[in-house]
C-alpha cells in the first residue's frame, strides 16, 4: 500500500511539474529570461536547453526564441500570462537551430509577426523536417514547423509601446542567419547563440565572421547580455571567454593546416586543455575543429 | 523488407561485433546485410579476402559530423617494386551508394597510407579492401556510428564551395622519410539526397567522380568514386620522392565538367601553382 501511495505521489508530482509554467527570472524591469539547462538537446527528455526571453512593453509583448517543442511553447505562454495580458505581437527567432524555434506553434493562435533573418527560411526548408525527425520522443508529439511572416534584411526597430527593440541581422557567425535583439531601454543584448556562457560554443557558420562580430560588440555600450545558452552575464564576462576560445581555435587550426596535420588528428588533439573552461566540451569541441578546419583550409 | 527488420539485422550484426571485439583483440569480420551483395559486385567468388594486418583503418567510433567523417588508412608495408598495394577500395556498407571510391597506387608512392573525408548515412561498417600486386585482397573494417551524412543539409560554407568549384590546392611536406602530399579540390559534391534550401526540391547529384595526378606524365595516384566523399574532397597521400618538373591534376565530375591544374616542382621539391 505504501508503495502504491508513493507511486501516486510521484505520478501526481510529475503532472504538476508538467503543468507548471517555466521559471522565468525578471532580469531587468519587464525583461524575463528562462535559463535552459546546459545539456545536449537530444539527451534531455524535454529538450529545454536554450534560453527564452520575453519583453513586456506598454502595449505588447515580444518573445525571443521559443524552445524546442510545441509543449514548451505552451509553457512559455503560461508564464507570460502570469505577468501580463497584453497581446503577444512579435515572435523573434535568433536562428534556425532546433532548440530555439519549435515552440513557435503555440503562438500561432495569437497571430503575432514571426520574425527572422532573411536567410532563415532557406535554412528552415533545408533543416526543418530533418530536425523534426530527430525530435521523436513523446514530449515533442504534434510539434510542427512554422514559417516566418516577416524577414529582416537590415537593422530594424520594432516597438512594444514605450519600448523599442533593435533587430540586428548578422552576416556569418554562429550560423549564416543570426538575428540579435537589443533592448534600448535597458541596454540588454539578447544575443541568441552568438554568445555562449559556460556551454561550449557551437560553430555552424563562420569562425572568422564570428570573431569579427565579437570584436565589434566589444565597442558597443551594452549593460548585460542574455546568451543563447547559460546565465545572463555582464558584457565583459560574456565576451571575454568566448572570444578567447574562438581566437585560440582559429590559431590552432591554422597552424595544424599549415603543418599538414590532417583533419582526423587535428579533431582529436587540438586545444584539449580548454575542456575545463566549458561544459559539453566533449560533445561540441571536436565538431568545432572540423567546421573551423574546413573553413580555414580554403582561406 | 521493412525498416524494422533492417534495423534489427543491423543491430544484431553490431552486437556480434561488440561481443567479438571484446572476446579477442583480432579485428572481427564486420557483417551487414549489404556486404555480401557489395562483395559479389566488386570481386569474383574465387577471390578470398584476408583479415590480416596489412592495412589499418582508423575511424571515429561515433562521427561528430556525419557529413565530414575523417578516415585514415595506414599501410603497414612499404611500397616496394616487388610487392605493393595497387588498389584501395573504400566502402560504407549502409550508404545509399556503398562504394565511396577506388584509389590506384604504385611503388612511386613509397607508402600507401591515405587520409580523406567521407559521408556516412547510417550506422555502418566502414571497410577498406586493398589489392596487392600479387592479386590478393586484404581487409580492415570498423563500425562507425553516424547518421544522416548523405542527406544532411550542406554546410554554411557550401556557397563558397559552389563559387570556387574546381579550384585546387596541392601542398607537400617531408614526412617519415617520404613526402606527404595534400590535394584538395573545391566542389559542393552534392549527394543527390540533399534538399535545395530555396526550392525545397532534391538537389541533383553533382560530385567529383575522377581524380588523376601525374608528375612528369607518370601517374601518382588516381581516384574514381561516387557520392560519399565529403564536400570539398581532400586527400593526403605519399610520394617516395619529389622530382623536378610538373604535377598535373585532372578532375572530372558527374555532370561532365573537367578541371585541370598544374604545379611547377622545383629541384628542392617545392610546389608552385601554374596559371592555366
Ligand atoms: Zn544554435
Amino acid at each position: 500500500m505504501k508503495k502504491f501511495l508513493w507511486g501516486v505521489m510521484i505520478y501526481w508530482c510529475h503532472i504538476t511539474i508538467q503543468a507548471q509554467p517555466l521559471l522565468f527570472t525578471e532580469v531587468v524591469d519587464g525583461l524575463f529570461v528562462f535559463e535552459g539547462k546546459i545539456a545536449d538537446v537530444f539527451d534531455e527528455k524535454k529538450g529545454m536547453v536554450a534560453n527564452v526571453t520575453f519583453i513586456i512593453g506598454s502595449t505588447s509583448v515580444a518573445i525571443i526564441d521559443t524552445g524546442s517543442s510545441y509543449r514548451q511553447g505552451l509553457l512559455i505562454k503560461q508564464a507570460i500570462r502570469q505577468q501580463t495580458n497584453l497581446p503577444i505581437k512579435y515572435i523573434i527567432n535568433s536562428h534556425v537551430h532546433l532548440d530555439h524555434i519549435f515552440g513557435n506553434q503555440a503562438f500561432v493562435i495569437d497571430k503575432p509577426q514571426f520574425i527572422s533573418h532573411h536567410k532563415y527560411p532557406a535554412q528552415l526548408n533545408a533543416k526543418g523536417s530533418y530536425y523534426l525527425n530527430r525530435l521523436n520522443a513523446p514530449w515533442y508529439a504534434g510539434t510542427q514547423i512554422i514559417q516566418p511572416t516577416r524577414l529582416i534584411h537590415q537593422k530594424t526597430i520594432i516597438n512594444l509601446g514605450n519600448r523599442e527593440l533593435v533587430l540586428m541581422p548578422l552576416i556569418n557567425a554562429h550560423t549564416d542567419h543570426d538575428l540579435m535583439v537589443f533592448d534600448q531601454k535597458s541596454a540588454t543584448l539578447i544575443a541568441g547563440d552568438i554568445i555562449f556562457v559556460n556551454h561550449c560554443p557551437v560553430l555552424d557558420g563562420s569562425l572568422i565572421g564570428w570573431i569579427n562580430l565579437i570584436s565589434q560588440l566589444q565597442k558597443i555600450h551594452i549593460s548585460q547580455i542574455v546568451p543563447g545558452h547559460g546565465p545572463v552575464s555582464t558584457k565583459k564576462m560574456a565576451l571575454m571567454k568566448i572570444k578567447h576560445y574562438l581566437i585560440t581555435l582559429r590559431a590552432a587550426v591554422t597552424t595544424a593546416i599549415k603543418n599538414q596535420i590532417n583533419l582526423a588528428t587535428a579533431s582529436k588533439t587540438l586545444l584539449l586543455d580548454h575542456a575545463q573552461d566549458w561544459q559539453l566540451f566533449d560533445e561540441f569541441h571536436q565538431r568545432n575543429i572540423i567546421t573551423a578546419y574546413t573553413e580555414l583550409e580554403w582561406e | 523488407m521493412g525498416m524494422k527488420r533492417l534495423h534489427c539485422l543491423l543491430f544484431l550484426s553490431y552486437v556480434y561485433v561488440v561481443i567479438a571485439a571484446n572476446a579477442k583483440p583480432v579485428v572481427p569480420l564486420l557483417q551487414s546485410i549489404n556486404w555480401p551483395i557489395i562483395k559479389a559486385q566488386l570481386f569474383s567468388p574465387e577471390q578470398k579476402i584476408k583479415n590480416d594486418n596489412l592495412i589499418t583503418l582508423i575511424t571515429p567510433v561515433r562521427a561528430v559530423n556525419a557529413a565530414i567523417v575523417p578516415i585514415e588508412i595506414i599501410a603497414n608495408i612499404a611500397q616496394s617494386k616487388s610487392f605493393y598495394i595497387e588498389k584501395i577500395y573504400l566502402i560504407v556498407d549502409n550508404n545509399p551508394a556503398p562504394v565511396v571510391g577506388v584509389l590506384t597506387l604504385s611503388p612511386i608512392n613509397g607508402l600507401a597510407s591515405l587520409t580523406t573525408r567521407i559521408r556516412i548515412n547510417a550506422y555502418s561498417p566502414v571497410r577498406v579492401i586493398t589489392q596487392t600486386s600479387d592479386g590478393q585482397l586484404h581487409m580492415s573494417a570498423n563500425f562507425v556510428k553516424a547518421s544522416g551524412g548523405c542527406s544532411a543539409p550542406a554546410s554554411a560554407s557550401n556557397k563558397h564551395a559552389l563559387k570556387r568549384r574546381g579550384k585546387m590546392k596541392l601542398r607537400q611536406q617531408p614526412k617519415q622519410g617520404l613526402f606527404q602530399l595534400h590535394f584538395m579540390i573545391s566542389h559542393p559534391n552534392y549527394s543527390g539526397l540533399q534538399i535545395n534550401q530555396l526550392t525545397r526540391h532534391w538537389i541533383p547529384a553533382d560530385y567529383v567522380n575522377q581524380v588523376k595526378l601525374t608528375l612528369n606524365n607518370k601517374q601518382l595516384i588516381a581516384f574514381s568514386g561516387g557520392i560519399s566523399l565529403s564536400e570539398n574532397p581532400s586527400l593526403h597521400f605519399y610520394l617516395e620522392k619529389m622530382v623536378a618538373g610538373k604535377v598535373l591534376a585532372q578532375v572530372s565530375d558527374s555532370q561532365g565538367r573537367n578541371y585541370q591544374q598544374q604545379w611547377q616542382v622545383s629541384a628542392k621539391g617545392q610546389l608552385k601553382p601554374l596559371r592555366q
